[in-house]
């Protein structure tokens, strides 16, 4: 038998309230952390509303990067970028199979915002001289989200630091840096989800 | 909805409730999507605190790149736990690249040879299995027999394929075996596909092989030019010398000579991209403005500089024949001519026609003109890979002197042409050492008899011994070449990996039905890990790696340093010289060399016959063979070989001045420092050459010694070439000729290959280490965007690459890493899963036969 | 398959018997119980099947609420 329309959204609109109001009662009062979400994504309220916890974002990506299984995001989308980050698809299909517009269409992968890029000047081996900038090299937009800048290495007058820098302009927050970085245990370069 | 699908929905539906519920499920901490990595931290700094006592250092160098970064190893229980780059040594100061900085994980990959490995059904090639274990008896004597046979039989079919990778000691052991023990010359390294230009170019132009200059050059110069070299990637420590001067200097410029823009093309103050191929003639261009526009320094041309042109029209080798041929016979010829003449051959390339053929803006070859022009400035030119692997390599590498010597622009301090050698040891082993068909150590060559009387000197050979050697036997191309029409039955080869790197594959390794050569010949590989090569092999020897024995290398600015053992090699693998020995033992068997047997003549100084093996201490077999191969830059240490050096008895007319290599006891590099030869003894001292046949004091590292010794004080420059004829190099014209392959609408992109950072070569070794693999994890396809969109192809799409010779598939990307101009593409060769050698023609300078890598045409379609 | 999860409030004394008699439903699995709460999912093939049995379960003795959390009906077809 078939169901009428109205009421499957009369139910849909009950649970994105549930929800929302689910949301609001955990965030306050927890230590929880801004998650990566997909490619598109709303800004985080809006997103939680929208997303029906269908699971067909992570079906449609096809390096199956996307992950669901954490209870704290409540079948949310996510990604955990040191794993699988987003590969930037030209034609997006995660946002492509998104029901409910919680993945909203993007111009193009340089309008994409899932977080930001950042480094630990701690850990970052570039910046004690060593020639890495795994990084930079793998960046998607490289020269655009991500430069090299030259300087001098202290107390040493043979050699320059080669230090990756971050445009918070133009980062799309995909992850690719963060996955790649030669270290470990925590890693140098990782994301900031958007929203945090 | 299938299972897996509901299983996950009600999952969502139960946490859903579960949280609505208010029973919050203990989750682990997530810090936003960082952290929680796999994979092993790397630590960059010594490990402190524990038992400090259980923790042994010891000094090593790199095992990868020609810059020779210095190394210190830290051992714990027998283990390497940390590696890191030693502040002490000149050429690095304490820093690596990423792939040095995970030298301590390169020795334990899980898959290592641990004991000799035989396959008996050879149909088994070409496939991961086949391969059983077996005994170092039962392999030693097999391979032992099989040598033997093929060397009774028929020599020239058998061949050793060596490597720039290979330690100096046990480069010397393996070319005194072949060359003095087999008498053979089917002997060519690696280096042949790397550095074979270079070396040619060196000889024919200063008749002694390697730079004048050095490192310290990168720290003096003005003004920065790469020939088709991505050293930002290949050299990364010497590039970061590079950026420090170019951040600090005042006015320092650089000048990126390419046909792609790479990661150096990022720094450069000028790219001038030009058409493959075309180098010559802007090279030519710049010679050709300094003439014209009275730039070129007049009193260093007359004083050091004579004047050649060359055999021209040299064709392509196309055919198996070509060397054999009338072209390839002659493409060594020279003849003199004066300065008028050099000048009118030069005059055609003007700024224009140079601008017209290469593509790059005639005001950008003139700009860089002018900084030749200008006497005040110090010019560094540095080339690798895209000259020498060339097929006018040859000619490139002379064009690039031309300039250098037109202008006086060499041999000073930030000054002068370097040829970048891209091996550890391509320099200290396989060139100076003579691992090649057509070279004895010191830079001596088999077709000369005077040179052959000198190495039979040294080696205690009978008069005339040698001459059962003097034609240059095969040369890489040629080996394999004839390997694939049956006509090589013995293949040894060590310390490289064939199967992935030679051009050509689909030939090489048999994927077409008339070439199986592959499959019947007998083939020996000393290996540490399995590779594709290993999987041709009929019996593979387990290698010792690395530190775990003692050697040397010998690097790009001629510095030659040691290694010391720091760990054990697993199981039952052994070092490289050991199985040369012991093969070496029985295969001699039954052989004279005079009234003595062969093998104790040749190698009874290292060989205990108490126990009838090696003797035991590794250090003193390194010892003994070092202190032995340097007596070939040492003629004073004996009577025979200096009679011959100074041609005491007038036969020859010619002194060889082997002094100019001039190499250091064993010892002083073990106990003070790496140094850049030729190293003089001076007050008990050893003092380094920084710069060669320049004037200067020998403790300031200037050539005080050996100019002293052959050279002409005062003259123009400051500087002699006492190694030279007549003292003078040769500047020798040579015209732009085309590739051996063009685009066309069959095959209309051009095909270029190389490496990229995180990858040393074909990725044995760094594919290994879960952080570098991590790090580059697939070899792609290069390509330009808007090519991309012409053929439909999405960024990450698979994508199949067809040429003349074969055919592979890979992931294309438009990722800007390596930024291709329309019409051209570039992928490295670390993957083997990628095989793009598949399609790589094996075309060859004539002069070199050093295979061109950079330019084959391809088509590409969506896989 | 339709796949509906819900949070049922029941009186405190009756938990135990009400959590006992909803395994026995078809397609009903019990998944945690805090107090007088119970986490429950229904498979069903249909919505329509999926309500008889909520309602079922909502008109049991001692059930105080039963409050739909999820439903996922994807492999219902959609018309009228």
């Amino acid at each position: 038998m078939s169901i009428p329309l109205p009421s499957v959204l009369k139910g849909l609109a009950a649970l994105s309230v549930g929800i929302a109001a689910g949301y609001q009662f955990f965030s306050t009062g927890t230590t929880r952390k801004a998650l990566l979400r997909p490619p598109g994504a709303l800004d985080e309220p809006e997103f939680l509303s929208h997303c029906l916890r269908c699971g067909k974002c992570g079906l449609a990506c096809p390096y199956r990067v996307i992950k669901y299984d954490d209870s704290l995001s409540q079948g949310t989308p996510y990604l955990i970028a040191r794993e699988g980050p987003c590969r930037l698809c030209d034609d997006f299909p995660c946002i492509a199979a998104c029901p409910s517009a919680a993945l909203a269409p993007v111009a193009d992968k340089r309008a994409v915002k899932m977080g930001i890029a950042v480094i630990d000047r701690d850990l970052c081996i570039a910046l004690q001289g060593m020639r890495c900038e795994v990084c930079y090299r793998v960046c998607p937009l490289i020269d655009e989200a991500i430069s090299i800048e030259y300087s001098l290495r202290k107390g040493d007058s043979h050699h320059a630091i080669f230090e990756p820098v971050i445009n918070a302009e133009k980062c799309v927050g995909c992850g690719i840096c963060e996955e790649r970085c030669i270290i470990s245990d925590p890693v140098a370069i990782y994301m900031k989800p958007r929203g945090s | 909805m299938e299972l897996s699908r509901r299983v996950f929905v009600k999952g969502v539906a139960v946490a859903m409730a579960a949280t609505a519920a208010g029973s919050l499920v203990a989750c682990q901490d997530q810090t936003g999507s960082g952290g929680g990595g796999s994979g092993t931290g790397t630590d960059p700094g010594p490990s402190g605190g524990g038992a400090e006592a259980a923790i042994v250092k010891t000094k090593g160098v790199c095992r990868f790149c020609g810059t020779g970064c210095g190394v210190i190893c830290e051992v714990k229980d027998g283990k390497l736990i940390t590696v890191y780059g030693d502040p002490d040594n000149k050429s690095n100061m304490g820093l690596s690249c990423v792939k040095g900085l995970h030298l301590g994980q390169i020795l334990y990959g899980d898959d290592r040879f641990v004991k000799p490995m035989i396959r008996d059904d050879k149909n088994t090639k070409g496939t991961p299995g086949g391969l059983r274990e077996a005994t170092w008896e039962e392999a030693l004597d097999l391979v032992s027999t099989k040598l033997q046979d093929t060397w009774r039989n028929d020599k020239s079919r058998l061949a050793f394929w060596g490597s720039g990778q290979q330690p100096i000691t046990e480069g010397y052991a393996l070319a005194k075996f072949w060359k003095a023990g087999l008498l053979c010359n089917n002997i060519d390294p690696n280096a042949r596909l790397c550095m074979a230009s270079a070396v040619v170019a060196f000889m024919n132009v200063f008749q002694t092989d390697e730079p004048m200059g050095s490192y310290t050059d990168l720290d003096l110069a003005d003004v920065f030019v790469t020939w088709g070299a991505n050293m930002a990637e290949a050299h990364p420590v010497l590039y970061s010398r590079l950026t420090a001067r170019k951040v600090s200097g005042p006015g320092v410029k650089h000048y990126d000579i390419t046909t792609l823009r790479t990661s150096t093309s990022k720094t450069a103050d000028k790219v001038l991209m030009f058409r493959p191929g075309s180098d010559l003639a802007v090279a030519n261009a710049i010679s050709n403005y300094l003439i014209q526009n009275n730039l070129y320094d007049k009193d260093f041309v007359e004083a050091h500089v004579q004047f050649k042109e060359g055999a021209e029209n040299l064709g392509h080798a196309y055919e198996d024949g070509y060397d054999a041929s009338d072209a390839g016979k002659t493409v060594n010829d020279v003849t003199g001519i004066d300065f008028a003449r050099f000048s009118e051959r030069m005059s055609t390339y003007t700024l224009e026609y140079a601008s017209q053929i290469s593509g790059v803006p005639a005001a950008d070859i003139e700009e860089l003109a002018k900084l030749f022009g200008d006497p005040d400035k110090k010019i560094m030119s540095l080339w690798t890979m895209g000259v020498n692997q060339h097929t006018r390599g040859t000619w490139m590498n002379h064009c690039i002197y031309n300039i250098h010597l037109l202008s006086g622009k060499i041999s000073k301090p930030g000054s002068g042409p370097f040829s970048l050698t891209g091996q550890p040891t391509a320099c200290g082993t396989a060139r100076e050492v003579g691992l090649f068909a057509h070279r004895l150590p010191a830079d001596l060559v088999v077709n000369n008899p005077q040179h052959r009387r000198y190495a039979e000197a040294i080696w205690d050979l009978p008069n005339e011994y040698l001459d059962a050697i003097e034609a240059p036997g095969k040369h890489t191309v040629r080996i394999f070449r004839d390997l694939s029409k049956g006509d090589i039955d013995f293949l040894w080869s060590c310390a490289n990996n064939w199967a992935v790197t030679l051009p050509r594959l689909t030939r090489y390794l048999g994927k077409n039905p008339e070439y199986k050569g592959i499959i019947d010949a007998f083939i020996v590989v000393n290996e540490p890990y399995p590779t594709l090569s290993t999987q041709y092999a009929d019996v593979v020897f387990p290698a010792a790696m690395w530190v775990e024995r003692e050697g040397q290398y010998g690097n790009a600015e001629r510095r030659t340093a040691v290694f010391e053992k720091a760990v054990d090699p697993p199981g039952e693998a052994m070092w490289d010289t050991w199985i040369f020995l012991q093969v070496a033992k029985r295969v001699l068997e039954g052989t004279m060399i005079g009234s003595t047997p062969a093998f104790d003549h040749l190698f009874g100084f290292v060989w205990d016959s108490a126990t009838d093996d090696l003797i035991a201490d590794q250090r003193e077999v390194n010892r003994r063979l070092f202190n032995e191969y340097r007596i070939f830059s040492n003629p004073d240490l004996n009577d025979a070989a200096q009679a011959i050096n100074k041609d005491s008895e007038g036969k020859f007319e010619a002194l060889l001045k082997m002094e100019n290599k001039q190499l250091a006891p064993y010892d002083e590099y073990l106990d003070n420092a790496a140094l850049t030869w030729p190293v003089r003894e001076v007050d008990g001292k050893w003092l380094a050459t920084t710069w060669r046949f320049a004037e200067g004091k020998q403790s300031e590292g200037f050539d005080e010694v050996g100019i002293e010794m052959y050279g002409d004080a005062g003259k123009p420059g400051g500087v002699s070439f006492y190694k030279s004829a007549g003292k003078k190099p040769s500047a020798v014209f040579r015209p732009y000729e085309p590739p051996a392959e063009e685009p066309d609408a069959e095959y209309p992109f051009w095909f270029c290959t190389g490496r990229l950072l995180e990858h040393w070569h074909s990725g044995s070794m760094t594919r290994r280490v879960p952080n570098l693999d991590n790090a580059l994890p697939e070899a792609l396809l290069y390509m330009n965007a808007d090519d991309c969109a012409a053929l439909g192809i999405s960024n990450g799409d698979k994508v199949k690459v067809t040429s003349r010779h074969g055919s592979f598939d890979i992931t294309a990307t438009t990722d800007q890493r390596v930024a291709p101009p329309a019409g051209m593409t570039f992928a490295p060769f670390f993957a083997e899963e990628a095989l793009i050698n598949l399609a790589v023609h094996d075309y060859y300078c004539p002069l070199s036969k050093e295979p061109d890598y950079k330019k084959t045409c391809i088509k590409i379609e969506k896989a | 398959m339709v796949i509906s999860s819900y949070v049922i409030d029941t009186i405190p004394e009756k938990c135990e018997e009400v959590s006992s008699i909803l395994v026995t439903y078809p397609g009903v699995e019990l998944h945690g119980q805090e107090k007088n709460r119970l986490i429950v999912t229904i498979e069903a093939d249909s919505v329509d099947e999926t309500y008889v049995i909520a309602t079922k379960m909502a008109l049991l003795d001692g059930v105080l609420n039963n409050n739909l959390i999820y439903c996922n009906f994807e492999d219902e077809t959609l018309c009228d």
